[in-house]
């Protein structure tokens, strides 16, 4: 059975969404409604639905960071307000994308399309030309409004402790990753806290060096010891001198095949 | 809700013909708009409206007050997880009028706590890392297009000014007041 969930801040709209899919595809479990990204990325974590039909525009969470956040073999529907021109690059990053105010023709439409896609065979995978092309549209999307990149890379980040401000080289991070509303810097010696945002890092460090792979994680190439797949395919990071494992979501296993 | 909906077209078409309104008016026309907003976000929204009789009669350019509150709802409340509470409040003092709209939902994100004890381990997945914006933001677009229609209308006689707290923001309209003839 093919299972999906609904992410919407309006409950209306995923009540009446809900109400649409299930008459026009009565075998799926809706087995969600996530009121919120946060909720929503949780139980995608959790439940690992076939299918995710994600509001663009939502508290926590956008849409978008949340496809950014998925691990598993769940496949997204952006369902936006925004106009056509925004829309297209939504097509290109998902399944499908649905424009509210919804229409039950459309629906129909992206149902069949749904019900095709995951019918291929090594569907949920996506495979790795949809998920590079799915995180490079996400990329795009999701980079914050800097008129353009700095010319030199960023080279030190300075952390405050109390009184004390501790510079730290970018060389010696190992990863950074956010933490609520705060960005741990994790280096062998210990981790700090500051307030730039990963995705204002990602736009600041040599993309060379720094990898995302992960909307929470940014991590830096020199020093990743090795990957590992679990069961379910998914795909874990081992950075040096450190004993935590690191997830990469879907959107970027594709940077790190065996060569 | 289509109901308020259709009472808040009408009682927006009516005001924009006029150049004038009244507080009252701006008044029903912003507890219409909010309960609206209420019935989208479904329970994330509490509201406020407190004008004494004397303030109400206020003359008052219209869609001045309004932008102000949509201001509260889409940079504060809405996107905040648990939402929050929009307070409209108006007063006569010294031949002034003074609107104010607060909200308590999202703020400028300073001076709130590192989060220590309750830090997440590194052993938790990453999903779980929540990322609320911890701040506000807007291009300013209202503001300055509210504060153009001021200058017009009042010169250097009436004041817009917007302060952002740690978490929710308030905005102060301050004008000449004349009641409504």
């Amino acid at each position: 059975m093919t299972t999906a969930l609904i992410a919407d801040d309006e409950p209306h709209l995923a009540c009446y969404l809900r109400e649409q899919l299930l008459q026009l595809w009565p075998a799926l479990e809706i087995v969600h409604i996530a009121p919120n990204g946060l909720d929503a990325a949780d139980a995608i974590a959790r439940l690992q639905p076939d299918v995710a039909f994600l509001d663009v525009q939502m508290p926590g969470l956008s849409g978008l960071e949340v496809a950014q956040g998925i691990e598993g073999g769940t496949r997204v529907v952006f369902v936006t307000a925004y106009d056509e021109y925004a829309v297209q690059a939504f097509d290109e990053a998902a399944l499908d994308y649905l424009l509210k105010p919804l229409r039950q023709e459309r629906l129909a439409r992206s149902v069949g399309r749904i019900q095709a896609a995951l019918a291929l065979p090594g569907a949920g995978s996506g495979g790795a030309l949809d998920d590079a092309r799915l995180a490079d549209t996400l990329r795009r999307l999701l980079a914050p409004a800097v008129a353009a990149a700095p010319a030199t890379p960023l080279r030190y980040v300075r952390a405050g402790q109390g009184a004390v401000t501790r510079q730290i080289a970018v060389d010696e991070v190992l990863y950074f990753q956010s933490d609520d509303k705060y960005t741990v810097v994790r280096t062998a010696a210990g981790e700090y806290l500051i307030r730039t945002t990963i995705a204002e890092l990602a736009s600041q460090l040599d993309p060379g060096q720094f990898c995302q792979v992960h909307r929470a994680t940014l991590v830096n190439l020199a020093h990743l010891d090795s990957t590992r797949r679990d069961e379910a395919s998914r795909l874990f990071l081992r950075m040096r001198g450190h004993d935590a494992e690191l997830p990469v979501s879907r959107a970027y296993v594709h940077l790190f095949r065996a060569m | 809700m289509l109901e308020a909906f259709t009472d808040f077209l009408r009682a927006g078409l009516v005001q924009m013909r006029h150049a004038d309104s009244t507080l009252e008016a701006e008044l029903a026309m912003a507890q219409r708009y909010l309960e609206l907003m209420q019935i989208r976000m479904d329970g994330r929204l509490a509201f406020s409206i407190e004008a004494d009789a004397q303030a109400r009669a206020a003359a008052l350019p219209t869609l001045l007050l309004q932008p102000l509150i949509e201001n509260a709802i889409q940079h504060g409340v809405e996107p905040r997880v648990e939402g929050g509470r929009v307070r409209v409040r108006a007063r006569v003092a010294g031949g002034r009028l003074e609107l104010r709209v607060d909200d308590d939902a999202l703020g400028s994100g300073i001076g709130q706590p590192v989060p220590g004890a309750a830090r997440r381990s590194a052993h938790q997945p990453a999903h779980q890392a929540a990322h609320q914006p911890a701040y506000r933001r807007g291009n300013g677009m209202a503001l300055a297009n509210i504060r153009s229609r001021l200058h017009t209308r009042y010169g250097a006689a009436a004041s817009l000014a917007l302060q952002l707290r740690p978490s929710g923001a308030c905005a102060v309209l301050d004008l000449p007041y004349t009641a409504h003839p």
